[in-house]
């Protein structure tokens, strides 16, 4: 009779018992699990919004732009940006690129002033740059090249009482720091992933964005993505492109470096696994109870097993190999049916919208989890090395327990 | 074989000090077929612990074997239970998960006896107690002579130099209890086993062929009762 036996059978004397441990570790080990699949999700979206509508993966800029930022000195530009698009289009790493002008722009809408935010593109480059860029074309269409088109954020549309069909008058300010209106033709509404988009963008051709702020040849930065992910090669690859060739005077970022995004991925990540962390000590509160008890109620077993010769070291594995099995059982149920609740939720994706509405962050309003098999299977290794670790000071207990004082019980 | 000389032992409860031996001096030798004798706190079952390593005496000697046990380790006195000394408990104290099949080979499993060896001793025991058929019973599914006879499969399969047994049949109505003392003595006859039992039944006593009376945790008599 080997010792995993006697404690695979162990495991069904408290049938109710057991089944409370091993449920309150798949508790755990679930929770954890579509948390991860949650902070994955939110990992790819942060990174998608981030990548299309703020730091690209890589981004230059005016160096003097980047310095003086909060003073939005719309008159430091990419100068030039198709001829450079042209070369940064040679570099075997990147995989598409997207020059952009940036219009910090108002509207009137009888006394109320609203603040806008026009994002010139070259509607052509940006199919490339972003894939799905149709999907975001709510009611209406994309502008057309060498129009004054625009397509308008969905809230920022209903902030302006505009819809297809209507024309709307912007201010702005030039690349000369001179006042400017321009009026778009609005053909599109569109439903941005991120909150804060739809209330403030719009699109427009970059080409009529140029003209309006009067930017001649210049963009306001150059988005880049890379072709295999590698962001440091990539931003490595286009400074040297730059210091080589020109133009001067221009920053190369990557989006580690400068997304808000991304830093709050980071403390996202420490945060989740605080989190993960409390639910594996709760659920490792169980299994302690659990073990605990046994023990007691098992004294005088484990006095005859003593005086029968069994040592203490076997005595603790009796009840640490029983724990294990708790624990196994938890964790895989625990992690399967997480893994069977985030997989739909893949697909069908979780509404947060009525509670980002406020929210100014790069956060879609509809959350895609995505269910990381790596990060999955840890979880089921961490949960079970917690509920094993979580048994095994109490099982000590049983080799300390004296066979005289076990044996009068 | 077995040797002890001038054992003291004494518990302390908070203010309490109860002293459970107070001097003991006894020598069994092989085969033999002792009661301890006592009334209700007479220091039996103190001093069958002592016998049997799993307490230790304050004071005074025990040799097992010739060799001395006081003063050694706790890990060194499990090996001398597992190899040399066999058990039986007043509540029989069988693992409830176990068959009576593996109850019995559990005691020779944790000497790392070879499974073959573990099969053939174990079917024999079982048949020599009386369990033919029952090997893959657990003990909810057996009568308290049934368990008790399990136990005494349990404690003699691995070859003890001793069994000890403290009031194996108090939990036995007289005729169950009586059936068991004759297995021992059956055994002890046959095969030179020794045994040792408490008991303050007079019943019991009338059994043992050598009869040591405890008393206040002192030996207050010790007389050879009958022979073999
Ligand atoms: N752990 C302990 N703590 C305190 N006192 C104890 C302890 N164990 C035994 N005693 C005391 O030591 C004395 C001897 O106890 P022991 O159990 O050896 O007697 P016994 O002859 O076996 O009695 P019984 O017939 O009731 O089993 C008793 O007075 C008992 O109360
Ligand atoms: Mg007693």
């Amino acid at each position: 009779m080997k010792l995993s036996g006697i404690a695979l059978r162990n495991v069904f004397r408290n049938g109710r018992r057991s089944l409370l441990s091993v449920t309150a570790v798949a508790v755990a080990a679930l929770s954890i699990t579509l948390l991860f699949a949650l902070l994955e999700g939110i990992r790819a979206d942060i990174r998608h919004n981030a990548w299309n509508y703020e730091s690209g993966e890589v981004r230059i800029r005016n160096a003097e732009f980047d310095r003086y930022e909060y003073l939005n000195p719309v008159q430091y530009v990419v100068p030039d940006h198709r001829a450079l698009a042209e070369r940064l289009e040679q570099l075997p790493q990147v995989a598409a690129l997207s020059p952009r002008i940036n219009i910090p722009a108002v509207s009137f809408r009888g006394e109320r002033q609203i603040s806008a935010r026009g994002i010139g593109l070259d509607f052509r480059m940006e199919q490339e740059y972003q894939e799905d860029l149709d999907l975001i074309v709510a009611e209406g269409r994309l502008p057309a090249t060498g129009t004054s088109e625009a397509i308008l954020g969905n809230r920022l549309a209903r902030e302006l009482g505009a819809g297809v069909g209507d024309t709307v008058t912007f201010l702005t300010q030039t690349r000369a720091r001179t006042s400017n209106a321009f009026t778009v033709d609005v053909v599109g509404l569109a439903a941005f992933p991120v909150a804060a988009l739809d209330r403030t963008a719009f699109l427009l051709p970059i080409e009529a964005a140029g003209h309006y702020m009067r930017m001649r040849d210049a963009a306001s930065e150059v988005l880049l993505k890379s072709t295999d992910g590698r962001t440091e090669v990539l931003k490595a690859a286009v400074s040297a492109l730059l210091s080589e060739e020109g133009p001067e005077g221009m920053n190369v970022a990557s989006w580690t470096e400068v997304s808000g995004g991304y830093s709050y991925l980071q403390m996202a990540d420490v945060v989740y696994r605080i989190i993960a962390l409390f639910f594996f000590l709760l659920g490792s509160t169980v299994i302690v109870n659990t073990t605990m008890m046994t023990i007691h109620e098992r004294t005088r077993e484990i006095g005859t097993l003593s005086a029968m010769g069994m040592r203490g070291g076997q005595l603790v594995r009796l009840f640490f190999t029983e724990a294990t099995y708790l624990g196994i059982a938890g964790s895989l149920a625990g992690v399967l049916a997480g893994a069977a609740l985030a997989v739909p939720l893949q697909y069908t994706g979780i509404d947060f919208g009525a509670q980002m509405e406020m929210v100014d962050m790069d956060l879609s309003t509809v959350l895609y989890p995505v269910l990381n098999w790596r990060s999955t299977v840890l979880t089921f290794f961490y949960s079970l090395a917690v509920a094993m670790l979580a048994s095994f000071v109490p099982a000590r207990r049983a080799a300390k327990l004296q066979p005289v004082v076990a044996l009068r019980v | 074989m077995i040797t002890v000389t001038d054992v003291h032992k004494e518990y302390i409860d908070g203010e309490t000090h109860v002293r459970a031996l107070r001097g003991v001096s006894l020598e069994i030798d092989e085969a033999e077929f002792l009661s301890i004798a006592g009334p209700s706190g007479s220091g039996k079952t103190t001093l069958l612990n002592i016998i049997g390593c799993i307490d230790t005496a304050d004071s005074g000697s025990v040799e097992i074997d010739g060799a001395p046990v006081n003063g050694s380790s706790k890990r060194s006195l499990v090996e001398i239970r597992r190899a040399k000394i066999g058990f039986v408990f007043q509540n029989f104290n069988l693992i409830p998960v176990l068959t009576a099949y593996e109850n019995v080979a559990m005691a020779l499993a944790l000497m790392g006896t070879p499974e073959s060896e573990i099969r053939e001793r174990t079917m024999k025991l079982l048949r020599e107690v009386g369990l033919s058929g029952m090997e893959d019973r657990r003990p909810a599914k057996l009568s308290g002579g049934q368990q008790q006879r399990v136990a005494v499969a349990r404690a003699l399969v691995k070859d003890p130099i001793i069994v000890l047994a403290d009031e194996p049949t108090a939990n036995l109505d007289s005729e169950t209890g009586e059936s068991i003392l004759k297995l021992m003595e059956d055994i002890n006859r046959k095969r030179g086993t020794t045994f040792v039992f408490s008991t303050h039944d007079q019943m019991v006593m009338d059994y043992a062929y050598r009869l040591c009376r405890l008393h206040d945790g002192l030996i207050e008599s010790d007389e050879v009762r009958r022979s073999a």
